[in-house]
């Protein structure tokens, strides 16, 4: 799994490609954990290049979501395909996350948001 | 369930003696071997009548999580078994080659190995259907136990139409290395997913977590009550034979009444039931430590509502 961050205006775009799975999604995690530690709170997980996630995954995805929730933040994702975007859908995410197609479109509605 | 091991029982009796009877007819190689294999099939199928037996009991005072796990050492059995056999076969099978036998009435070989495909492959289909139905990991050791005594009775079979074959028109002293050789490759058809069996088995007794799609199963029902809880945390999964252990710490304000609290924990309980099969989930309450957004701007708690 490789992960980069970068800053659009006051959102956090995270780029994650490769694989989450139980040996990387620590790292994800901690990833999470420190930007949202240094006070991001607009995080967009960019997805596009992510051909696998696991249950661990999405535990580590919950589990910041929760604390990014106590600081008003907000979680969204961009760029979900095939396997990952099916497990999205087994597991209730889509219904508790917003999933946007691209990143162009994720920030669009960030800053339409204000 | 029962009913799948005494479908097993029984199978395998009349295998035993369908095979007996050849053998003593047909003296092949490869036949002795499959009688061999059905044989401990016989003995394995008791062991799994009693395992399942047990497996079913509640739990006790001397087995508080219940006797789940002997149906993994029951896998564990029978893939050791099977890979034990398919030594055994491939030996004699070489000593064999060595020293060369002829076979007697191969046509008597070729009926027999016929009705044995037909009662394994049968024997198979109902068992997995059921073992798939119980989520019993013996049960489905049976059932690819009695698949691979199906395709090992039907490469016997082909074995005998080439002997039959070969002494009618091959070249003289051809049939008789047939059945031996016929005996190594069914030694490699067994072997390969044995070995597999047995390292599954093997994973399955050193508290492995439970099946990924029943873990993204608990992340759903997580997902679902996200709202109710602050987090949680040290999310643990194994299995014992059918039964599934699910842990977690869930992260509740620390003002929460013990009844509201216990009212969240139970529901999502409850959808972990729902969700997994033969489940035994134990949530532990952790009071939070304040130090959330909410908690610091002196905000209300929204977990308190």
């Amino acid at each position: 799994m490789e992960i980069s961050s970068r800053k659009e205006k006051e959102v956090t775009v995270v780029t994650v490609t490769g694989r989450i799975d139980a040996i990387t999604a620590p790292d994800f995690e901690n990833h999470l954990d420190g930007l949202i530690g240094q006070g991001d709170k607009l995080l967009l997980i960019n997805l596009s290049g992510l051909g696998y996630i696991s249950s661990a995954g999405l535990r580590s995805i919950l589990s910041s979501a929760k604390k990014l929730k106590t600081l008003s933040g907000e979680l969204v994702f961009a760029g979900l395909q095939g396997p990952v975007e099916e497990v999205f859908q087994i597991s209730g995410f889509q219904s508790i996350f917003k999933i946007f197609p691209s990143e162009g479109d994720a920030l669009n509605s960030f800053l339409k948001d204000g | 369930m029962m009913r799948a091991v005494k479908v097993s029982l029984a199978a395998n009796i009349v295998l035993c003696i369908i095979k007996a009877g050849a053998l003593v007819v047909v003296d092949s190689i490869a036949i002795l071997a499959d009688l061999g294999i059905s044989c401990v099939a016989l003995a394995v199928s008791v062991i799994l009548y009693y395992a399942i037996r047990i497996s079913n009991k509640p739990a006790d005072i001397l087995h508080n999580y219940g006797y789940g796990r002997i149906e993994n050492v029951c896998e564990v059995m029978e893939g050791v078994v099977l890979v034990g056999l398919a030594l055994a076969m491939s030996f004699q099978a070489i000593m064999c080659i060595i020293r060369v036998e002829e076979v007697h009435a191969p046509l008597v070989g070729f009926y027999c190995s016929l009705v044995g495909v037909a009662i394994n492959f049968w024997g198979s289909y109902y068992i997995l259907k059921l073992a798939r139905k119980s989520a019993s990991p013996a049960l489905r050791a049976e059932g690819i136990h009695f698949k691979l005594e199906g395709y090992i009775s039907l490469a016997i079979t082909v074995s005998f139409v080439l002997i039959i074959l070969a002494t009618k028109t091959g070249p003289a002293g051809v049939a008789d290395y047939i059945d031996p050789v016929t005996t190594l490759f069914v030694s490699a058809l067994i072997a390969v997913p044995s070995i597999r069996l047995l390292k599954e088995a093997f994973i399955k007794l050193l508290d492995a977590s439970i099946e990924e799609s029943r873990q993204i199963d608990v992340v759903k029902v997580l997902a679902k009550h996200i709202d109710r809880y602050c987090n949680f945390k040290d999310l643990k999964t194994r299995s014992a034979g059918r039964k599934r252990f699910v842990d977690l710490h869930l992260v509740m304000p620390e003002h929460i009444s013990l009844r509201k609290g216990h009212e969240i924990a139970s529901g999502i309980k409850n959808d972990i039931h729902t969700a997994i099969a033969e489940s035994e989930v134990t949530i532990r309450m952790v009071p939070c430590k304040k130090d959330c957004a909410y908690a610091r701007q002196k905000a209300k708690c929204p977990y308190l509502e």
